[in-house]
């Protein structure tokens, strides 16, 4: 795991380096403060939509970074020959995607806790304050951004960097809708079809269970700590899974 | 190194370099805000020619995509005033999963029901219950103060689709009837009737608006004869209504025979009203 | 004597869809401590192909290749050899020292240590006043330096080299050849693929001349270039010769 960790940390210095997230920084920050100053009808106090419209543009901006910077990783590297001096060194291949993946959603965590910070400042200043189930929000949505850098690591082994980030960006719209649309053509089609699509919606994650926006917006109370932890556990399965096939498809590729 | 080429075959090169996307990212973030000036100037009412081309075009380009935007903005009304829960029919498929609905306390809408084919195993049910906490479950309506909320999303509908005759109507209401705001409602009405000269419902609205809140019957007067007049398809209902405050508005001006004749023509649509005879009858009355 | 790195029987393909490349073809070799070996051939013979297989970049269709008695793709070995790839590029964003500890502590040196012994092989390669500039401004000969220098920051027994003078200018090539002698006075074995037969014939014990595949010679140099006379036959004619009696 030490190695892993050194892998990780040469992720978050490359892109620390880069510029695509200062510019999402400053994306994000801008949006952000011109829905914190919108005026509505001079009515005072209106917090729900700046909470929507923020989490939105945190939500999106930091899956954009995990799916972006994981993309990258494994195609760079054999692109541009840097694995090969790496590889020669006791280092694991499980041990090279389980670095990646860290990295990735170490940056992708840093940058969503960074702009979450100024959503909070901004919700302060509108008379708002945290409340329960935005940290449980918070917490889901590292969850989610881990789950997904998993997805793009292990998709990174099998793809190139461009269909990578189009698939991944696919399914993170997808995945919010698996549940709702299949349930929708369940009843209207034969028992094959039925069964297929209920297989599919055991398999894929949906990563819906990590979206408590409604909740944080509309000011519901906390959700239950076993709601938490099965979604907690449910994340780090599949990361699990993903990794591993992943670390499966990568050791048999010849480099 | 083998590539998937079946996948990345359908992406386009563009999309191969990372700044490529910044830049188009860059571009219609620019085209989205440079619309909403662009339409207001284009529908201005004070100089109908005066279309810049540039917006023209971005409207054509990108119309769909902002009067499809402006429907899922009007979704979140309804999604705001019941905190949350946007499928209300879903409740019927909790009930048969053992978990529970919603209470019906709060709600008068008309449910549509929700017919379900799948089998509720031990963990269709388990996952069933995660998603019941993880999403708003129990529809309750906004009240008094909190309904302010919903008020963004009236503007930025009307932002996206100067065209979305609802979300005027509606939102005049809410502003003046619900928050007390008439003066802010007629302020964002006029701007509808400017986007939306043959919409007949804002200036209904308007009317009301003038008749219930400012007492202004002159005006509101104004308004439904303005409504009456508007080319766009009118239904029977909404045309007596508007003809019903119309009579009221002459009648409290002391235009009584104007009244008679507004409810007359109320008659002539529904025959059978007869609460239009007894008004008539009175006011018939008072006039001798 | 034990060999240090055995290779038996090797059979190597390459697959584009149902198009298949016949990499190696059954090759034989051994390399034995202390010696410094030459493994020399064409263009596209399989020298690449062949280090590849030693170092667990690719999987070899039939046969083995072992360093140290152990299998060449095992994590135990990668602590005892020192790779320089032939064409290699390094993380553009750091710098020669960050490199060097990024790779110092996958071979779990400690710090102290790691630290001296980066501060040492900087010296020894010429690198030590570039030590904080970063990779992308290095030449291209400076970088091959820094190959070296990463090659050999964990102390290996076993140095395997892809082309060591790739991109050197003449000075460099004999700082390099120095390098290279000086590591064997010190017992390592040094396994080399090369283009430059001159730099091969001055420095070699052993050489062994591949080409499509198969390996068609390996012998000590001293058996394959002859003194005859006052007329010296030289490795690259021995090679030539070689290569064409085989084409032929």
């Amino acid at each position: 795991m030490r190695a892993a960790w050194i892998i990780a940390k040469n992720v978050i210095e490359e892109s620390i380096r880069k510029k695509e997230i200062y510019v999402l920084f400053i994306l994000s920050i801008a949006m952000m403060s011109i829905i914190a100053m919108a005026s509505f009808f001079s009515l005072r106090g209106l917090v729900k939509y700046f909470i929507e419209l923020s989490f939105l543009i945190v939500t999106y901006i930091t899956v954009i970074v995990a799916i972006v910077v994981g993309a990258r990783q494994v195609p760079t590297e054999l692109n541009s020959r840097t694995i090969y001096p790496l590889m020669a060194k006791p280092l694991k291949r499980s041990e090279f995607i389980i670095g990646k993946w860290l990295g990735t959603s170490i940056i992708s965590i840093f940058c969503f806790l960074v702009f979450e910070a100024i959503f909070i400042i901004l919700l302060f200043s509108k008379g708002s304050s945290v409340s329960g189930i935005l940290i449980q929000g918070i917490f889901l949505h590292i969850l989610q951004l881990m789950l997904i850098s998993s997805i793009v690591i292990c998709l990174s082994a099998f793809m190139t960097n461009a269909a990578n980030v189009t698939v991944s960006i696919l399914y993170f719209i997808l995945g919010h809708w698996i549940g709702k649309a299949i349930s929708d053509v369940l009843d209207k089609c034969g028992a094959f079809l039925a069964w297929v699509l209920r297989t599919l919606n055991y398999i894929l994650p949906h990563l819906d269970y990590f979206d408590l926006s409604k909740k944080i917006i509309h000011q519901w109370p906390p959700v239950p700590a076993w709601v938490i932890i099965t979604v907690m556990i449910y994340a780090l399965v599949y990361i699990s899974i993903f990794l591993l096939i992943g670390t499966l498809k990568f050791q048999r590729r010849q480099l | 190194m083998r590539n998937s080429k079946f996948v990345s075959g359908f992406v386009p090169k563009v999309f191969g370099r990372i700044s490529d996307l910044f830049k188009l990212f860059a571009l219609v973030f620019i085209a989205i805000f440079l619309q909403i000036p662009l339409q207001t100037y284009h529908y201005s009412a004070v100089s109908n020619t005066s279309v810049i081309p540039g917006g023209e075009i971005i409207s054509k380009i990108l119309g769909g995509v902002f009067t499809g935007s402006a429907d899922l903005l009007w979704l979140k009304v309804d999604e705001y005033l019941h905190k949350g829960v946007t499928e209300r029919g879903h409740c019927y498929i909790l009930e048969e999963a053992g978990i529970g609905g919603h209470t019906q306390r709060e709600h008068n809408h008309k449910e549509i029901e929700h017919k379900h084919k799948l089998e509720y195993n031990r963990l269709d049910k388990f996952f069933t219950k995660l998603e019941y906490n993880l999403k708003p479950n129990i529809t309750e309506h906004l009240h008094s103060k909190r309904e302010d909320e919903l008020m963004p999303w009236f503007k930025l509908t009307t932002m996206l689709n100067p065209r979305h005759v609802r979300a005027y109507a509606v939102g005049g209401y809410w502003l003046a009837f619900r928050l007390e705001k008439p003066y802010e409602a007629i302020k964002f009405m006029k701007e509808g009737i400017k986007n939306n000269p043959d919409s007949y419902q804002i200036s209904e609205e308007m009317g009301i608006v003038y008749f219930s809140k400012l007492k202004d019957y002159k005006k509101a007067q104004y308004y439904f004869e303005k409504a009456l007049k508007s080319q766009a398809k009118m239904d029977e209902y909404d045309k007596a209504g508007i003809l019903r405050f119309l009579a009221f508005s002459y009648k409290f001006q002391g235009h009584t025979q104007k009244a008679i004749d507004c409810y007359k023509q109320v008659l002539r649509l529904f025959p059978e009203n007869k609460k239009a005879v007894q008004i008539i009858a009175r006011w018939e009355q008072e006039q001798k | 004597m034990e060999p240090v790195i055995e290779i038996r029987n090797l059979h190597a393909e390459y697959r584009a869809g149902r198009e298949k490349t016949v990499a190696l073809e059954g090759i034989s070799l051994r390399a034995y401590k202390g010696e410094i070996f030459g493994f020399i051939g064409p263009n596209g013979a399989g020298k690449t192909t062949t280090i590849n297989i030693l170092l667990g970049f690719m999987y070899p269709t039939n046969g083995d290749a072992v360093i140290f008695g152990e299998k060449s793709s095992s994590l135990k070995n990668r602590f005892r050899i020192g790779y320089l790839p032939e064409i290699a590029y390094y993380y553009p964003f750091l710098t020669p020292f960050k490199i060097l500890t990024m790779y110092g502590k996958l071979f779990r040196i400690d710090k102290t240590t790691l630290n001296n012994r980066i501060n040492s092989v900087l010296t020894t390669v010429g690198l030590t006043d570039k030590e904080n500039t970063s990779i992308r401004n290095l030449s291209k000969g400076m970088q091959q330096r820094l190959g070296l220098a990463q090659a050999i920051i964990n102390d290996p027994e076993v140095l395997i080299l892809d082309e060591p003078n790739s991109g050197l200018d003449p000075i460099g090539k004999r700082e390099m050849r120095d390098i290279i002698l000086e590591l064997k006075n010190r017992g390592k074995t040094i396994f080399f693929s090369s283009h430059e037969l001159s730099e091969v014939e001055l420095i070699c014990d052993r050489v062994g001349i591949i080409d499509r595949g198969q390996i068609l010679k390996t012998e000590k140099l001293s058996q394959i270039v002859d003194k005859i006379d006052a007329k010296r036959t030289v490795l690259e004619d021995i090679f030539v010769r070689t290569i064409k009696d085989k084409r032929a």
